[in-house]
């Protein structure tokens, strides 16, 4: 029954209780070297059956580099790569199992669009009847139906998209890479391609890693989000816990939007230039960064806040304002404010307040 | 249509006189009328004009008399036959050779790309004397490859001269390079990820070469074969250097005709013949690929085509079968890499690519009164003989001012033309275009002869201006493709900003366009002055024999009495195609690199 994607009745649920979590992909020590540059450092990571994971970061953060060796394009300089629990570390990409949906979505021009889908099935040696009804529904699938005879220059940079996600589909692989696949499309298309991703996702059950450097399409996207900077993971867990919950400085200027105050630990509290910060918790280390979100910051009078500044910019977002806010060290704060509350004056003296435990204390 | 009917529309309504008004209006297309002027006084009416010599008897009647004679006799029909069949075995040899050295190159990175390409283009631009001479020298029956075969034990080492292997051999030898840079750019286009993505779509590596990367670099090989073969036509210089009696092509048979003869009539009948034959791959080049694809624009290809599905389903069946090659090769031949294989076949197939040239130099500086491989002791007397020969001096300098001349005539012409048509959207470009690239179809044979008839009635024969003036008709299609690609990839947003930032209409082409297009120019011009400084045909016959140009001394020579000086100025000859490929090289790179 693995061929059977678009057969919605056969996708088994994940992780029900007779059958536990899988481990999809298990990646041991896996690096990679180029004339001693390190693309990707010694990395672990276990990938869930049936999980969206994304692997968000930088260009230069080795993600790509990741995805390369998961697909087998890139030889690991050191390091075992399991997939389904069989070592794949050294067998090439068509013995895989993978499909990969490439960012400029590699679709064959001297191919039509059904044999770019039908191009798969050719290789596996699939009968040309059940190729042809497979093409079909995956065709219907990604709205292009009536498309097979055309050429991918022909089409629009969506329905390429989609034509490549029907050929990665097609042949039902149990781990689909996706190379960024969405970065070339307009923000309406790219919303909706990212719900139609999470649609076939639940209702195919095959295992997804994105790659992508949007955080905001990491956050909407994923079971997992897996943060890497510099060539090895940062931090791996739940878009809402790496929202609320960074680890670095790294971490916490990605994702989201930070005001990050750097400084020294005394008595308590974190000596800024912008003076004296009270910490959320007892600090261990000598020196630190206090992570600030902008929707944690009261605007108030300028006497008596914790801080202040002048206000020199204001960005009208619908329902919320951003306020740009400069203190005295030249140090930028954003804050966010609600669009109903009265307009604030550009150039005035604004004071700044928040609730300790609703920052955060970083040591790295 | 709809553009012709507005067109026709709009002048009803103003009357004819709006209607000139509007084919006079300035438009870039003008700026190609020179070169199209150029081409029908100097191309076109003098070969309608020699090939028509061949329809009229001696009385002056129209006739087929020649045609009925040629037809009657087998030895113009079997000379026919052997330039056909070499020329077909030269394209197969080329094509299947090139390729994988082609593929080679294509996977190097941008700058070791241009070096490595330099090797294969410096024997394809020095002159095919050069070779041709040191062919006869080192598979002469005391030459280096004779002496080597003999030491291994291999028989037939004295009678590797004077066959028609040896001609296919050579000729191959010539063309190569040609087949190689006109498949490499368009390899070079293709998108390596793709044969990636087949892969992760489980294709192994040999299918996904054979049915992406082979099928994409198609149009390649098919245009390669195409300019191979018609080239390969008109040769004479390697059959009657290296071939035998039974090696007769067609041009050697034109010489003959009208050089030894004087039969005007016959050898303008089989003027006709080449030009015919050149033709008809062309068409048949056309109905299959396109003619535009040599433009670097694909012919669309219908999704039910036969053709599109006899290519899918060859390169289907191809990929299969290497594929189980592939399966049995790793399981038996661990160690070779197909990576590995492929760089040694590069390495060797350039090693032979450079071996004559390479050779030619130890033998200029040779002691001997003859020409040997390897050279006895070291001299420099043949260079001294050489420089002191007023004869010689005079013609490489002869060579040098008519190949200043061609590469100045050419770059201006051809530029005009090439910034007109990159420019313009005229719907006569498509026929301008064709126009420029004929003088590559008609051998330099028949367009030689045919600018004697002309410049015979004008009476230019033996001035330089004249072999100038044959020169750049020959170089004209190459430095045109040239500057074609310039102008075509230059961004010409950036002279529309230029012009926005208040840059005047002069001041935006000194300050912008030139400099960006310069490169390109520079490559037309030392383009257009090699082909000069190499040709022969044209020299050979509007010289008439008083005015020698460098190839034309040495053919003299080789003709006549072989001895070391022709190695002498061969290396001379070998100085200035180097010295201007390093120049090339040097205006190719980035303006950061330069500095």
């Amino acid at each position: 029954m693995k061929n059977s994607v678009i057969d919605l009745t056969t996708a088994k649920p994940i992780g029900t209780p007779d059958e536990p979590a899988r481990l999809k992909l298990h990646a041991q020590g896996l690096c990679k070297f180029y004339d001693g540059f390190a693309a990707l450092n010694p990395t672990d990571l276990k990938v869930n059956a049936g999980e969206l994971l994304t692997l968000l970061g930088p260009s230069g953060s080795g993600k790509t580099t990741m995805l390369q060796l998961i697909c087998g394009l890139v030889k690991p300089s050191d390091g075992r790569l399991y997939i389904d629990g069989r070592d794949h570390t050294e067998s090439v990409a068509s013995e895989r199992d993978v499909g990969v949906v490439f960012q400029n979505y590699a679709l064959f021009p001297h191919l039509t669009v059904y044999e770019n889908i039908a191009f798969p099935l050719e290789m596996r040696r699939v009968a040309k009847s059940d190729a042809g009804k497979r093409i079909a529904e995956v065709l219907d699938m990604v709205g292009l139906a009536d498309f097979g005879k055309r050429f991918p220059s022909e089409l629009s940079g969506g329905q390429q998209q989609r034509v490549a996600l029907a050929r990665c589909l097609v042949y039902s692989p149990s781990l689909i890479l996706m190379d960024e696949s969405l970065s070339a499309l307009d923000r309406k298309l790219r919303e909706a391609m990212q719900i139609e991703i999470r649609r076939i996702h639940r209702e195919t059950g095959s295992t997804i890693i994105f790659v992508t450097h949007d955080q905001e399409e990491a956050l909407a996207l994923s079971d997992r989000i897996c943060l890497m900077n510099a060539g090895r993971i940062e931090q791996i867990c739940s878009p809402q816990e790496m929202y609320e919950r960074p680890v670095s400085r790294f971490a916490a200027d990605f994702i989201g939007i930070s005001n990050i105050f750097e400084g020294t630990v005394a008595n308590g509290r974190l000596e800024t230039s912008d003076g004296a910060l009270p910490l959320p918790t007892e600090a261990t280390a000598e020196r630190g960064y206090l992570v600030l979100r902008p929707k944690h910051i009261r605007i108030e009078a300028a006497e008596g806040a914790m801080l202040s500044g002048r206000l020199i910019e204001t960005i009208y977002a619908g329902p919320e304002c951003s306020l740009m806010i400069r203190l005295e060290s030249g140090f930028t704060v954003t804050a966010r404010r609600s669009s109903s509350l009265p307009h604030l004056p550009i150039g005035d003296m604004v004071g700044l307040s928040w609730k300790p435990e609703d920052t955060r204390f970083l040591d790295r | 249509m709809t553009v012709v009917e507005t067109t026709s529309l709009s002048s009803n309504r103003s009357g004819p006189d709006s209607r000139l008004r509007q084919w006079l209006k300035p438009s870039p297309f003008w700026l190609a009328v020179p070169g199209l002027l150029f081409i029908l006084v100097f191309f076109l009416a003098p070969t309608i004009q020699l090939m028509s010599v061949s329809f009229f008897d001696k009385a002056g009647e129209l006739s087929l008399a020649t045609y009925s004679r040629m037809v009657s006799s087998t030895v113009y029909l079997r000379v026919l036959s052997t330039t056909f069949g070499i020329a077909l075995q030269v394209t197969l040899w080329c094509l299947l050779l090139g390729y994988p050295l082609a593929y080679w190159l294509s996977g190097m990175p941008g700058r070791r790309q241009r070096i490595m390409l330099m090797f294969v283009l410096l024997p394809f631009w020095t002159s095919a004397l050069v070779k041709n001479f040191a062919w006869l020298v080192l598979l002469g029956r005391n030459g280096i490859v004779a002496a080597g075969m003999e030491k291994i034990g291999l028989p037939g080492g004295d009678a590797l001269l004077f066959s028609r292997g040896t001609v296919i051999f050579a000729m191959v030898h010539t063309m190569l390079p040609l087949a190689v840079v006109t498949m490499m750019p368009i390899m070079n286009q293709i998108d390596r990820r793709l044969t990636m993505a087949a892969e992760t779509l489980g294709a192994t590596g040999a299918q996904a070469f054979w049915q992406i990367f082979f099928h994409l670099s198609g149009r390649g090989i098919a245009t390669a074969g195409l300019l191979v073969f018609v080239s390969s036509l008109g040769f004479f210089i390697t059959p009657s250097l290296v071939g035998g009696r039974t090696e007769t092509m067609i041009s050697q048979l034109i010489i003959t005709q009208i050089n030894t003869l004087q039969n005007w009539n016959f050898g303008s009948a089989l003027a006709v013949l080449l030009v015919l034959a050149s033709l008809l791959t062309i068409f048949v080049y056309d109905r299959l690929f396109g003619l535009s694809s040599i433009a670097g624009e694909g012919k669309k290809g219908h999704a039910d085509g036969k053709l599109r599905r006899f290519g899918l389903f060859i390169t289907s069946w191809l990929g299969r079968i290497c594929a189980g090659i592939q399966r049995f090769s790793a399981r038996n031949l661990k160690g070779i890499t197909g990576q590995g294989l492929l760089s040694t076949y590069g390495w060797i197939v350039l090693i032979v690519l450079l071996f004559p040239i390479i050779g030619v130099v130890p033998m200029a500086f040779t002691e001997a009164d003859y020409l040997t491989f390897p050279p006895q002791g070291f001299s420099l007397r043949w260079f001294e003989a050489y420089l002191s020969s007023p004869v010689w001096v005079s013609a490489t300098l002869r060579s040098f001012g008519i190949g200043f001349a061609t590469a100045f005539i050419t770059v201006i012409v051809a530029g005009l033309a090439a910034l007109g048509l990159a420019r313009s959207n005229s719907r006569f470009s498509g026929a301008a275009f064709l126009l420029f690239m004929a003088p590559m179809v008609v051998p330099p044979i028949v367009i030689a002869i045919s600018l004697f008839y002309l410049f015979a009635s004008l009476s230019m024969i033996a001035t330089d201006s004249a072999i100038a003036i044959g020169h750049s008709v020959i170089a004209l299609p190459i430095v045109f493709v040239i500057l074609l690609a310039t102008f075509k990839e230059h961004d010409w947003r950036l002279d529309q900003a230029a012009a926005t930032l208040g840059a005047t209409r002069l001041k935006t082409a000194l300050r912008i366009t030139a400099p960006l297009v310069k490169p390109g120019l520079i490559v037309g011009f030392v383009t257009g002055f090699l082909q000069s400084f190499e040709e022969l045909t044209v020299a050979l016959f509007i010289g008439g024999g008083l005015k020698t140009t460098l190839p034309k001394q040495m053919w003299d020579d080789i003709t006549l009495s072989v001895n070391p000086r022709i190695a002498a100025a061969s290396v001379v000859v070998l100085l200035v195609v180097v010295i201007l490929f390093c120049a090339i090289e040097y205006f190719q790179r980035p303006a950061k690199a330069r500095r």
